[in-house]
């Protein structure tokens, strides 16, 4: 029983991580990509083409 | 942030972090593509103070086709109700290089959409309560007198939060087909809210933390943001994608 205290502690801390599956296998709807490896911070440009991309910046 | 007449002009504005005299501020310029290659030609704002944390920067156009920038609280909440100060507040601009403070009280205002007139701002709560605003013109949104669900006089509140026990770290949003896509940062996903009901309908999970959503009338696409440092990031982040409907 004791050998699992690690483990379990190292399931509970990862069950209470903000960032979850960053898998789209798991994704609870199916997307395309369109482009990878791209550079954060970046920004969606909402005018015209949606693959011209323009940084902006934020803290959060 | 490409002008809505960028196929003739070829210009658009960008907000970014400059040094001057070893001091960091914000500014909000013009910019012009030229044989391929960008270059500023313009400064709208410049000197915006700012912070460790939230002080910048979504620019949206309206439909009307007015600029607006939304302006965090640079880690100091009491700029938020100093109407001297830029921070914490939404702004309005033009291409006279003027501006206007149309709303107050923000903490860390992320994302703009219009649904026909009415506009809606995103915004991060402290620790939850998060924030989505239907914005009107000098209307104060409380920070730091009140956030979340706490209300008080003269004080708007929230259309809705996500209360005080669930984080979504909202980014920026967008209308697709009737509803508001919220991109969300720690809560990991796409919140799809009801404008009507004000309800959360849907929440689209697995791609980790999502910076931003984009609906050009027909598909929806979104970015996600996991190789920020505050992410985990996999093979090929961060992307772009398309959803599939």
């Amino acid at each position: 029983m004791k050998k699992w205290l690690f483990p379990g502690i190292l399931a509970a801390a990862l069950a209470g991580c903000s960032n979850g599956p960053a898998n789209p296998d798991e994704a609870t709807a199916p997307a395309d990509v369109i482009a990878t490896d791209l550079e954060a911070p970046w920004s969606i440009n909402k005018q015209g083409d949606a693959q011209f991309l323009f940084a902006f910046v934020f803290g959060f | 942030m490409l002008k809505p007449d960028f196929d003739d002009s070829q210009e658009a504005y960008g907000y970014y972090v400059y040094e001057d005299n070893g001091k960091s501020y914000n500014k909000i310029a013009e910019f012009r593509l030229d044989s391929g290659s960008w270059s500023e030609t313009a400064v709208l704002l410049s000197g915006i103070p700012t912070g460790n944390v939230h002080h910048g920067g979504r620019l949206e156009f309206s439909e009307d086709g007015l600029l607006y920038a939304t302006i965090g609280d640079a880690s100091e909440p009491d700029l938020a109700q100093d109407p001297a100060s830029v921070n914490g507040k939404i702004l309005r601009l033009n291409e006279f290089n003027e501006f206007e403070i149309y709303s107050l009280g923000h903490r860390n205002p992320q994302g703009l959409a219009w649904d026909g007139e009415t506009m809606y701002a995103a915004e991060h709560g402290q620790s939850a309560n998060d924030e989505i605003n239907i914005i009107e013109q000098d209307a104060n949104y409380g920070w730091p007198d009140i956030e979340g669900e706490e209300t008080a006089d003269g004080l708007e509140e929230p259309f809705v939060t996500s209360g005080a026990d669930d984080t979504w770290a909202p980014s920026g949003i967008d209308f697709h087909d009737g509803a508001l896509y919220i991109s969300a940062l720690r809560g990991t996903a796409i919140k799809v809210m009801d404008p009507e009901s004000a309800e959360i309908t849907d929440s689209i999970e697995g791609y980790g933390r999502i910076r931003d959503v984009y609906s050009d009338g027909n598909g929806l696409y979104f970015i996600t943001n996991n190789t920020d440092g505050r992410g985990t990031p996999t093979e090929g982040d961060d992307k772009l994608y398309i959803l599939n409907e």
